[in-house]
């Protein structure tokens, strides 16, 4: 687990990538809606959950040797909002 | 890390004419050195001092790229930061080696500013990818390196009497190098003697090392003029 991550994904792999928002949720506040926007046409967004804290895309395909910018944006319960971006490498395994 | 980088001295930070007759440089080798060899000798000597003491003779930026600590703390190469300017981690993106490295923006606390010591922050929240979505040896897809962008070195080193006269002193021992090496103590290369004798005159050296370059004491000197310019093997990787 690290933070401003960089992943790799083989393009017929399908694979879970989750942020940890509770560090930065208030001790209150809890996680209300997760949307998330990938900047590559070719990379298939198959499944989203959400926890009270955390947020979960799974990926599918892409195009090898590009990196894709995936990018959550939350709202909490309590009205705030934020960004979180991470990479893919789209990488032949 | 420290010893493994080295900065260049290639123009006077503090030495000057001035200042070096202030100190009590010798007035005949100020006389007989021309100009440019005078400057010469001042960055000789200031380069002598910035290995010395480990830090700049004036505050400086500079940039570095580094392995990243596992405990992100980074031990700079110079002693004395005086502030962090830029951090950026560097991840690799893929395991092919391709130049295609991702850079984040980060930010570092001075821990131990006078001991060159910095604590690197990591932007963001913590992220998990599924198992084995790094690559080999750093599997949580973190940064690998992190380029440093730091200010360090003295303030007011020209105002401080003590460290300005170990300066011209090592400026008076340059100049003697370039104009007069004969008139060295100890004759040319300033070998430092371990006993002398006057009446059936008898001198011996210390600190002479055979380098590469022969063991007398002018290529002791030269060695140590060189000595920026070399390789220095990490204690461990």
């Amino acid at each position: 687990m690290s933070r401003s991550a960089v992943f790799k994904k083989d393009p017929q792999a399908i694979k879970d990538f989750t942020i940890d928002w509770r560090e930065w949720l208030a001790a209150t506040d809890i996680l209300s809606t997760s949307n998330w926007t990938v900047d590559d046409t070719t990379m298939a967004v198959t499944q989203t959950t959400n926890t009270t804290g955390t947020a979960t895309i799974w990926l599918a395909s892409g195009t090898i040797n590009t990196i894709v910018s995936v990018v959550n944006r939350i709202t909490t319960a309590g009205g705030r909002q934020q960004d979180q971006t991470i990479y893919v490498k789209i990488y032949q395994e | 890390m420290p010893g493994e980088y080295v900065y260049l001295v290639t123009g006077t930070a503090i030495l000057t004419d001035d200042l070096f007759n202030q100190y009590g440089g010798s007035a005949n080798l100020f006389d007989t050195a021309t100009p440019s060899q005078r400057n010469l000798a001042y960055m000789m000597a200031e380069q002598l001092v910035v290995e010395e003491i480990g830090t700049l003779l004036s505050p400086t930026t500079l940039t570095g790229t580094f392995n990243l600590p596992a405990d992100w703390r980074l031990l700079l190469p110079f002693k004395f930061v005086r502030s962090v300017s830029s951090v950026t981690l560097i991840h690799e993106a893929g395991c092919d080696c391709a130049d295609d490295a991702v850079e984040l923006s980060g930010c570092a606390w001075l821990r131990q500013a006078d001991a060159g010591i910095i604590n690197l922050v990591e932007c963001g929240r913590w992220v998990q990818g599924s198992i084995a979505c790094g690559c080999f040896n750093r599997g949580d897809g973190g940064p690998i390196q992190v380029r440093v962008v730091f200010s360090a070195g003295h303030q007011n080193v020209a105002n401080m009497p003590g460290p300005m006269m170990g300066l011209v002193t090592m400026a008076d021992l340059m100049m003697e190098q370039i104009v007069d090496p004969a008139g060295a103590h100890g004759g040319p290369g300033d070998p430092s003697l371990a006993s002398f004798s006057d009446s059936g005159y008898s001198a011996s050296y210390q600190f002479l090392q055979d380098t590469a370059l022969g063991g007398s004491p002018r290529a002791n000197f030269a060695a140590r003029m060189l000595e920026p310019l070399k390789f220095r093997r990490a204690l461990r990787l």
